[in-house]
Parts: C-alpha cells; sequence; structure tokens
C-alpha cells in the first residue's frame, strides 16, 4: 500500500475515524487500534513477511527484557550479542548473502579459481532494514542504561511497526517514540490541520517532483550508452531532485499521518540541498539514519576523540557502512566510498563545522560565499548520486567517462519528452518554496500564517490541482527497497 | 475534533464538484482530434466490413507499423487493422473486438512487449484507458475488469481537471500524425509515410521486468471465445527497432518462450521483426512507409507459410 495509492487514502481516513471515535480516550484501544492497522498495512505488501516482523518484534522485546532484569553483566551482553547477531544476521541473509557469494565467486575467479556456491533465491521483505535498525536501537539503549525496557508488547510493537515509519523510516529512537506510545494522546486541532499540510506538501515532492523527474533520469540512467556526457548530467540533476523529492515527500507524508494520530516522528530532512558543505549536508539528509550511526557506531568507535586518523577511519567505516545499507551492490558502498572522501577535507583541515541552522537566516538571498558553497557542495552530491543510481559499477564508469569527455560541451539531447518543460518549471517553483520555507520544519509549514484563509486554502488547491495534473507515472518509493 | 471534520467537509466539497462536473463535461475540442476517437472508424469497420476478413489487434506497432492495402493485394482478405494505442492495453482491445468478431475471422494478435510486464494489459498507465472510454464512448466502462477500473478511478482526477485546461479548448494547433485524421480506410496511420524520419533514442527496457503470467491466461480464454465464434487466432510479434530490441532480448525470449509453452498459433518469431533503425520513423514501434512495407511483406509471406500448414489448410 503506497502512501499515493487510492488504497491508503482510503485506509488512512477509516484508521483515523475509528482511532479517534471508537477507540476514542481509552489509550490501550489506540494503541491495539494502530498495531493491528499497521500490521494490515505491512501485510498488503506481502503478508508472509509479516510473520518476520512480527519474529522481529518478539525476538527484541525478549531481548530487551532479558538485559533490563538480568543481574549479571556478563549475561546482559550474551542478550545484546544475541540479539544483534541474530537481527544483523537475519538482515545479512536476506538482504547481502547472494551479493558476497558472487562478489566471491568472481574474485575466485580473477585467480582462476572456479567455485560454484549457490545463492539463495529470496524477495527482499520491504522496510527490513528499517525496523531492523528501530529494534537494534531498543536493545541497545537498555543495554547503555538510557532507557527502560517496555514490558507492554502492545506499545513496544508500535514502537517497532507503527504503519507510518514501518516501511521507509523515519528511523526512530525508543527514548523519543516510545514515552509517546505510553502516554494519553488527545485530539489537536492545529496539530492534525498541519499533519495534513505537511502530507499535502509530501504528496506535492512525490508526485510532481519526484516522478516526473524520474521519468528523465530514468529514461537517460537506463539507457546511459546513447547520450552525451552533458545529457548524463542533467539526468544526474534530475535523479538527485528525484531521490530528494521521493525520500522526503515519504517522510514528510509519514510524519504528517503520524501527527494526525498525535504522533510526532523525527525529522529526517533538514533542506540538504542548501548545506555549505558536505558534512552539513549529512546533518540534514536521512538525519534519522545518520544520527543512528552516529550514536550507535560512530561513537562506540571512538568517534573523533583519537585524533585525525582514528576520525578518518571512523568516517570512512560509516559512510561504507551506510552505502551497504542502501543496497547489496558495490554501486552503493562506491556511493558511501566518496562521501567519505568528501569528508576528508573537512577533517584533515579541521574545518568550523557549520550547524543546521537557517542557511542566510534572515536574509532573501545568500551571500555570494554561501552560494557558491551551496553550488559546489551540490554538485559534489550530484556527481556521487551518479554511482548510487546506476545499475552496476561498470554503468557508473561508462556515466562518468562520459561526463569527462567531449561531449560534456554539447546540447543536451532531451527530445521527445513534451513534459520536461513542465517539470523543470515546478522545480523551480519548488526550490524557490523550499528556499523561502528554509526556516521552517517543511516548507509550507506556516504558509502566510497572517494572511486570510481564503488565500492560504487558494494555494492548497493550486498544490492540489498541481499534483494531479502533473501526476506523472507512478513510480515506486526508493527507499522501499533497502 | 467537530471543527476539523466540517472544515475538512467543505474543503473537499469545493474540490469535488467541480471534478464531478468535470467527467460529464463533452470531450474538449482538443480531444476530439485525438487518434483516440479513430475508435469509431475501427470499431465501425469491425462491424461492417464484409468476409472474408483479417483483423489486427494490438497497439501503435500496428497502427504506425502495418501497410493493409499489401495484405489485401496478396492475401485477398479484407484486412482491419484496430491499432490505436499500446497504452489502452491488450485487455480492453482483446474484449473490444469480440464484440464484432464474426465466423470465418481470421485475428492476428500483435502486442506490445511491453503488454507481457507489469500491468501495461491492463492499462496501467490510465490515461489512455481514461480517454478511450471517457472521450469516446462511456457504456464501453462495461468491458473493463475491476483492476482497469482502479486504473482508471486512479487517473479520473486527472482526466477531469483536463477538462478545465484552457488549452483543450483554445490551442488547437495539433499534430496530424497522431490525431484522427491519421488513418486510412483500413485502419492504418499512414500521415507519416511521406514525412522524414524524426531522431529519438532507443527503449532500454520494457518499463518493467515482472512478466505477468496472467496475460497469457488471458489470451487463452481469448482464444477459446474466438474458437466458439468460428473465427481462428494467431500470435505474432510487432516490428521493434533493432536495437531496442538487443537492449531487452532476454526479456523477448521469455515472451516467446511462454507463448510457445500455451500452444498458440504463432506466426514468425520476434527476430524476423527486428526493424533496422533506418527504418523506423519516431519511436521503436513505429515504421516509416519503408518500415511499414517491410514488415508486412514479411508477415504476408510468414502468414502463408503458417496457413498454409495443415492444421489450418480450411481455405
Amino acid at each position: 500500500m503506497l502512501f499515493n495509492s487510492i488504497k491508503f487514502a482510503i485506509f488512512l481516513p477509516i484508521v483515523f475515524f475509528l482511532y479517534w471515535f471508537v477507540a476514542k480516550r481509552n489509550l490501550k484501544y489506540q494503541n491495539l487500534l494502530l498495531i493491528l492497522a499497521s500490521y494490515f498495512f505491512y501485510a498488503c505488501w506481502d503478508w508472509r513477511f509479516l510473520f518476520l516482523l512480527i519474529f522481529s518484534t518478539l525476538l527484541d522485546y525478549y531481548s530487551g527484557f532479558k538485559i533490563a532484569t538480568v543481574e549479571e553483566k556478563h549475561k546482559k551482553k550474551l542478550w545484546l550479542i544475541a540479539s544483534v547477531l541474530i537481527n544483523l544476521g537475519i538482515l545479512g541473509v536476506l538482504k547481502y548473502y547472494n551479493f558476497f557469494v558472487s562478489s566471491f565467486v568472481n574474485t575466485l575467479l580473477q585467480f582462476g579459481i572456479k567455485a560454484d556456491l549457490g545463492t539463495i533465491k529470496v524477495i527482499l521483505p520491504v522496510g527490513i532494514s528499517f525496523y531492523t535498525f528501530h529494534g537494534l536501537s531498543y536493545v541497545l539503549d537498555i543495554y547503555n542504561g538510557k532507557i527502560k525496557c517496555e514490558r507492554n508488547f502492545v506499545n513496544y510493537s508500535l514502537f517497532v511497526s507503527f504503519f507510518p515509519l514501518l516501511v521507509a523510516g523515519p528511523i526512530e529512537r525508543a527514548t523519543h517514540l516510545l514515552p509517546q506510545i505510553v502516554r494519553k494522546r488527545e485530539f489537536d486541532y492545529s496539530k492534525a490541520v498541519d499533519g495534513l499540510r505537511q502530507i499535502l506538501w509530501g504528496l506535492f515532492k512525490k508526485i510532481v517532483i519526484a516522478d516526473n523527474c524520474a521519468q528523465v533520469a530514468n529514461l537517460i540512467f537506463n539507457n546511459p550508452g546513447q547520450y552525451s556526457g552533458s545529457t548524463i548530467v542533467v539526468g544526474a540533476i534530475f535523479f538527485s531532485f528525484q531521490i530528494y523529492g521521493d525520500f522526503s515527500g515519504y517522510s514528510d507524508i509519514a510524519l504528517g499521518t503520524a501527527r494526525l494520530f498525535g504522533i510526532e516522528l523525527l525529522r529526517n530532512f533538514a533542506f540538504p540541498y542548501f548545506s555549505r558543505d558536505i558534512a552539513e549536508f549529512w546533518r540534514r539528509w536521512h538525519i534519522s539514519l545518520s544520527s543512528w550511526f552516529r550514536d550507535y557506531l560512530y561513537i562506540p568507535l571512538g568517534g573523533s576523540r583519537g585524533g585525525v586518523w582514528m576520525k578518518i577511519r571512523n568516517t570512512m567505516i560509516i559512510f561504507l557502512v551506510s552505502g551497504l545499507w542502501h543496497g547489496a551492490n558495490w554501486t552503493f558502498i562506491f556511493w558511501g566510498f566518496l562521501n567519505a572522501l568528501y569528508m576528508l577535507p573537512i577533517i584533515i583541515f579541521k574545518k568550523k563545522k557549520y550547524d543546521t541552522d537557517v542557511v542566510a537566516k534572515g536574509k532573501y538571498l545568500p551571500s555570494i560565499k554561501e552560494f557558491l558553497s551551496i553550488g559546489i557542495t551540490f554538485a559534489f552530491t550530484v556527481f556521487a548520486w551518479i554511482f548510487f543510481r546506476a545499475e552496476n559499477m561498470t554503468i557508473a564508469i561508462e556515466c562518468v567517462s562520459k561526463i569527462f569527455s567531449r561531449t560534456l560541451f554539447t546540447i543536451p539531447e532531451l527530445t521527445g519528452n513534451t513534459n520536461i518543460l513542465y517539470t523543470v518549471i515546478f522545480t523551480c517553483l519548488f526550490f524557490i518554496a523550499e528556499w523561502f520555507g528554509r526556516g521552517q520544519p517543511y516548507a509550507i509549514a506556516k504558509l502566510f500564517p497572517k494572511r486570510s484563509r481564503l488565500l492560504r486554502y487558494a494555494i492548497y488547491y493550486v498544490i492540489i490541482i498541481a499534483t494531479i495534473r502533473m501526476g506523472g507515472q507512478d513510480q515506486q518509493f526508493i527507499y522501499f527497497q533497502f | 475534533m467537530r471543527k476539523f471534520i466540517v472544515e475538512i467537509f467543505w474543503f473537499l466539497l469545493i474540490l469535488l464538484i467541480p471534478a464531478i462536473i468535470g467527467i460529464f463535461l463533452p470531450c474538449t475540442p482538443r480531444a476530439s482530434k485525438s487518434l483516440l476517437q479513430s475508435s469509431f472508424q475501427k470499431d465501425s469497420l469491425m462491424e461492417n466490413i464484409k468476409s472474408d476478413r483479417i483483423i489486427f489487434i494490438g497497439g501503435s506497432n500496428l497502427s504506425f507499423g502495418l501497410n493493409s492495402q499489401m495484405i489485401k493485394d496478396s492475401l485477398k482478405l479484407n484486412p482491419i487493422n484496430t491499432g490505436i494505442h499500446a497504452g489502452i492495453g491488450l485487455f480492453y482491445m482483446m474484449r473490444n473486438a469480440l464484440n464484432y468478431i464474426k465466423k470465418g475471422d481470421i485475428v492476428i494478435l500483435v502486442p506490445e512487449y511491453q503488454h507481457f510486464y507489469s500491468d501495461f494489459a491492463y492499462g496501467e498507465e490510465g490515461e489512455m484507458l481514461t480517454r478511450i472510454i471517457f472521450d469516446t464512448d462511456i457504456s464501453k466502462i462495461r468491458l473493463l475488469e475491476q483492476r482497469q477500473l482502479m486504473y482508471v478511478i486512479k487517473m479520473l482526477p486527472k482526466y477531469t481537471f483536463s477538462k478545465y485546461n484552457p488549452i483543450e479548448y483554445f490551442n488547437l494547433s495539433y499534430d496530424v500524425i497522431y490525431s484522427v485524421e491519421a488513418f486510412n480506410e483500413y485502419g492504418d496511420a499512414n500521415k507519416h509515410w511521406e514525412m522524414e524520419k524524426i531522431p529519438y533514442v532507443p527503449y532500454g527496457d520494457l518499463g518493467s521486468t515482472k512478466f505477468n503470467i496472467s496475460v497469457l491466461e488471458k489470451i487463452k480464454k481469448f482464444q477459446i471465445k474466438i474458437k466458439e465464434k468460428e473465427a481462428e487466432l494467431f500470435i505474432t510479434y510487432p516490428g521493434y527497432q533493432d536495437s531496442s530490441f538487443f537492449n531487452v532480448k532476454e526479456q523477448i525470449n521469455k515472451i516467446e518462450r511462454y507463448l510457445k509453452q500455451y500452444n498458440f498459433n504463432i506466426i514468425a518469431s520476434p527476430e524476423r521483426y527486428v526493424i533496422p533503425t533506418s527504418m523506423t520513423f519516431d519511436t521503436p514501434y513505429h515504421l516509416t512507409k519503408t518500415g511499414a512495407d517491410y514488415r508486412t511483406k514479411m508477415f504476408i509471406e510468414d502468414f502463408k507459410r503458417s496457413y498454409s500448414q495443415p492444421a489450418f489448410s480450411k481455405k
């Protein structure tokens, strides 16, 4: 059930109605309803994987309980190790087994050794990387004494499986979400309106920006051999907007949906394409994943405490792991590696850290320095996206070699796609809206608060009509595959 | 809560009233020039042309890739080219044609390769299927099954708001190649035959790699119904530009394997209809006059060979 599907448009009002009118004011029933709705939502993808989700939930629930209740330190550690190993084991087998086996066989082949290690035929359960990380953060936080274990299984299940975040995040923390689940929730008019507004904006990003940019990007990346270097650059730029519109659009819909039920999820994007360097970009892009890796990998590895070399090593590790988290393909690993390389000058020269405060705060336009920094960071990011988008390393290298050829200086060939002009216009308008709304949690969060309701409604209608008019060919949300 | 519900109600009502009106507004002047309007002509051909008939069912690989006059001259059959646009979906094309198939008809099914993957045969893109229903003959909604209806419903908002788009009423310049005027008396689109080839990028994929087995099941049922009408079904492959073909050769081979497994009456092989780029017009399926002649000539040879086999030598 996609967020931009008719099924979801029917599902959400039904759950909303039952939640506030039938299970009204009874937290136990509200949570039970949400967990049932979440399992139904997940079963719509493939009901067989529901068992895996429930197993994963039971595993972490029980491990968390044992870690919290056993007295001996070494037993706590054993339960933690068991939980981490089983979680990562399932993820490893389902997501990475074939990749590692075929990479190993290919490596042996380079040395003239023929090996036949069987691969497994398996469909990757949707959202597995996300709910595995939810569970891991829970047991790690209990082990580290940051939270107490949750004794109520329904509450814990809801933390793992709450449908807005189940298949593509944000990756929640028990410290943030569990207290909201166990607390009584009252309907709040302004929060509900804000939730709907964020859903609308998310749909606009997905349907108008991402799906239309995808049509151009797919055309080019599905057949890069046919295109010039300049066209591939254009394709990469379109892909950059596609992936941003797609994933941040999904996050907006997830956050907005959760808010309708009185639950606040973690912010996942903070206008990343306005970042002034790559470190800032990673503090603004997929924030819930970046902070997860920071807290559960980077800091335990020593973080920034051990000098420059240790910092470089740790940065390399988290970016490579982050690349691998995105998918079992060398393209993702190289994408992670490339981002780690981008970080090196910042680490080596100990560049002053930009915080994630508003860029060019209080000004209409950025300064020339800011403008150049944003442009350069964007260019580096776009270049890295080529590896992320390419089907394999051969295609990625083909794209890059085309970019660094004379054909870079030719006019891009984008014939035959009449929608391109509209896509460019809407993407520019979107970019402008994002710039002027960059001080808000999302671009239209405080849309003309002092103006009349009529004007605000008119803008909502324009967004809806644009979404209907520009609705491109449906594309699956990219992050579902991770 | 009450305030919230009331506001949503009014908000949606303001949106829904023009949307519902839009559905029932007459077809816009721009849409009335669309190639979809040729469905009237094609239905009329199927209704009125006398036996012995050879009816071609498929998408634009037929409308833009066949020279029916050659078929008439060579096979001495009355050709009817029902091809309009692949986006309508194969299932709609088949169900619509079934209404008109008569005893003794030879039906040649030529699906685009995309029809075998994902839900393309259901008309999953939605727009063409929605438009052919609402812009031509709304009563044909009865031909749709549930999944097709879902795609139509999904497309309805876009369709209904197009009725309020000024371009639909005032900017009436249109491409004659893709208009209702493009078709000759057999249903071939031939306005482009005298035009220069338009450069285009070959297809790198078929849009999806998810093979849809139900397409074969539905063709099987279609074959049974045709037999009941004492007509005969043949399946053949579309003319497809060479480099696009080689980009998806594996996927096309899979289609061929499955069609053979189902024991359909198959004419020739996909390789047979690989068309040199120079003979294609503006997409891998659309052929120039030379291309259409080349493909038709091969089809005639292949058809004669298949039809002269003992199983089909009734004539």
